[in-house]
């Protein structure tokens, strides 16, 4: 069953289209990757879905059915960047927000699952970058919603934050919640997403499962070579691309490439093979390098 | 050097780029400039207050005390020449008769000594003293109740004003709209907690320049606490409404002086504008801080009951109506 349905959804500014008519499905308890560069609307999207702003015209659909004030008792959101009240503690905070919903969670268990425990007496801003992602995290679960929104959850946060945070949304996806992400990491949407769309200047350019994308979108692997190769490569028996200081060699036929590349007497020192990855489709399909 | 010119450069963009703080900045001191103008170019000089009771008009007397310089005449009644008197809007009141001169002042006030003085040496006619018995009110006395009217104000602007476009550039209402909290309750949250803080405040204020200045109050604590919430009211109708759309912080700062810096200069919180020009005095009764000012004053001074200051609370009532339906049809969470 499908927990959120959007259709031919346009939204407009003065002279911007931000949303240009898009349409997906979001099957209930899975996590679902929207993806794109800067500018490709998909934080409007999430806002409209949100019901923050006002769409210019199309419809989004929540069980089925449009959306009433009780969905906000039902969803849970973690924006980008939000502030909270100055000189507010970790604790604190939880209490406010829990205060405006008519169901909520244990807050003790919240604290728990967000491993809040050692900073609940704390000024919120006096956290980590790490902490204070996980604070947001837990307001956003406070009410113990069924579809919950996260806009760049682990934007600026460092390697093992971002490993941390993932095992959270991990353990919301297991207990059946709905996840809706935006990233721009592309390890990050293939890890924790079921399903991706990617968008590029306000419209959907591709969407499906990472796997099935991929599957769809490419066939073999890349051979990566130092640069310093590229003399030995014979253009006759060769095509090949330079990204900075490497050569990249796309392939259907590793074995075969494997055999020239041999006869050719080239080094094989330095050489790596890559599979395809989500980062490749998504700089293919918004026709450029990744715009963080 | 080109760092520093660099960051020069980048500082001067985002002022003159910002065109509201821009235009605020240049706009406001001489917005001050032109109200001190309008206010004190035609009295500069005067010194005295005389309120004159008369059949005939002030300038077609023949005594000479009424054509002394530095002197200011206002025409009024017995009863307001009394009441402005005791609450030191004019050091002296003279009731003019066919072949006598009435007048009354406060014995203790130096500037009616002089008056007093003057009187007797440029008139033909007879003079009668009438004495004053009461406590004449002090400047002390008297700025008082401004003061923490203006106090009232600042933390009524800036505590609900500011701090809701604050909340709004930082994101903090944005992440209030994703919750089911409705505007009118998170305003409402505002105005009762400003209102709270706003009367602690003011009472430890009062009570404190009570203690020290040890000036009496004339009227009932009922009257001055109803009086005191109708203009706290009023006066967060004006932050509420500065903040149902204002983005910037900056740019709040400039409206709520734009508000306040007028009532500070109009309002009677520092001086009296009797004697000022019509244009003025209209301009002043169009402030709601000049009737919060005059009605805890004639409170405080005078001993007034609510009725006394009703036509006040009206004004300040309906200004609060006025301003709370404006803010609420107008308020939006976030930019956009």
């Amino acid at each position: 069953m499908n927990i959120l349905e959007v259709k031919n959804l346009y939204k407009c500014y003065k002279e911007v289209i931000a949303v240009d008519g898009i349409s997906f499905s979001v099957p209930e308890g899975i996590c679902f990757g929207l993806l794109g560069p800067n500018g490709a609307g998909k934080s409007t999207t999430l806002e409209v879905i949100e019901g923050l702003k006002k769409a210019t015209s199309g419809e989004v659909l929540y069980k089925g059915m449009p959306r009433t004030a009780a969905f906000k008792e039902e969803i849970g959101i973690q924006f980008q960047s939000t502030a909270l009240q100055d000189r507010m503690r970790v604790k604190e905070a939880l209490e406010i927000f829990a205060s405006f919903y008519r169901k909520t969670l244990d807050l003790q268990t919240i604290i728990e699952m967000c491993a809040l425990q050692e900073f609940l007496d704390r000024d919120h801003d006096k956290l980590s970058g790490g902490q204070r992602q996980r604070l947001l995290l837990a307001l956003a679960l406070v009410n113990d919603p069924e579809l919950i929104f996260l806009d760049e959850p682990t934007t600026g946060l460092d390697p093992q934050a971002r490993k941390d945070f993932w095992h959270l949304v991990e353990n919301i996806k297991a207990a059946n919640k709905t996840v809706i992400l935006t990233t721009h990491y592309m390890d990050e949407a293939e890890t924790l997403c079921d399903e991706i769309v990617i968008m590029n200047k306000g419209k959907i350019v591709t969407q499906g499962s990472p796997t099935s994308l991929l599957q769809e979108h490419y066939k073999g692997v890349k051979v990566i070579f130092p640069r310093s190769h590229e003399s030995h490569l014979n253009p006759k028996h060769f095509s090949w691309e330079v990204m900075g200081e490497s050569l990249i060699l796309k392939t259907e036929n590793l074995e075969k490439t494997m055999t020239a590349l041999m006869q050719s007497h080239i080094s094989l020192q330095g050489l790596q093979i890559q599979s395809y990855n989500l980062e490749d489709l998504f700089i293919d399909m918004t026709g450029g390098q990744l715009r963080v | 050097m080109k760092k520093i010119w660099a960051v020069y450069l980048g500082r001067m963009r985002e002022f003159y780029r910002d065109t509201a703080s821009f235009a605020w900045t240049l706009c406001f001191p001489l917005f001050i400039v032109l109200s001190l103008y309008a206010i004190f170019s035609d009295k500069a000089q005067i010194q005295y207050n005389v309120a004159v009771i008369s059949e005939e008009q002030i300038r077609t007397l023949p005594d000479e005390f009424f054509k002394l310089k530095y002197v200011q005449f206002v025409d009024s009644t017995q009863q307001e020449g009394m009441a402005w008197i005791k609450s030191n809007r004019v050091d002296f009141v003279v009731q003019v008769l066919p072949e006598k001169i009435i007048y009354w002042l406060n014995d203790s006030v130096p500037k009616a000594y002089f008056l007093e003085r003057l009187l007797k040496a440029s008139t033909e006619r007879a003079v009668v003293r009438q004495i004053l018995q009461e406590k004449p009110v002090t400047y002390l006395d008297w700025v008082v109740p401004g003061v923490i009217a203006m106090n009232l104000m600042f933390a009524c602007f800036w505590g609900v004003g500011w701090v809701i476009v604050k909340y709004r550039q930082d994101g903090f209402l944005k992440r209030l709209n994703g919750t089911p909290l409705k505007a009118w309750q998170f305003l409402l949250a505002q105005v009762l907690s400003r209102y709270v803080i706003t009367f602690f405040i003011t009472a430890a204020v009062f009570l404190g320049a009570k203690a020290l200045i040890g000036f009496e109050m004339k009227g009932s604590y009922f009257a001055l606490i109803i009086t005191y919430s109708v203009g706290t009211m009023c006066l967060m109708s004006f932050g509420l409404l500065v903040a149902s759309r204002t983005t910037s912080k900056e740019f709040a700062d400039g409206i709520l002086n734009l508000f306040s810096w007028p009532m500070m200069l109009l309002s009677e919180v520092w001086f009296s504008l009797e004697g000022s020009s019509n244009t003025v005095l209209w301009v002043s009764k169009m402030l709601p801080l000049t009737h919060l000012v005059q009605s805890t004053r004639a409170i405080i001074n005078e001993g007034a009951t609510l009725i006394d200051v009703s036509h006040h609370l009206l004004v300040m009532l309906g200004v609060s109506l006025v301003l709370i339906t404006m803010s609420s049809v107008l308020f939006k969470w976030s930019e956009k």
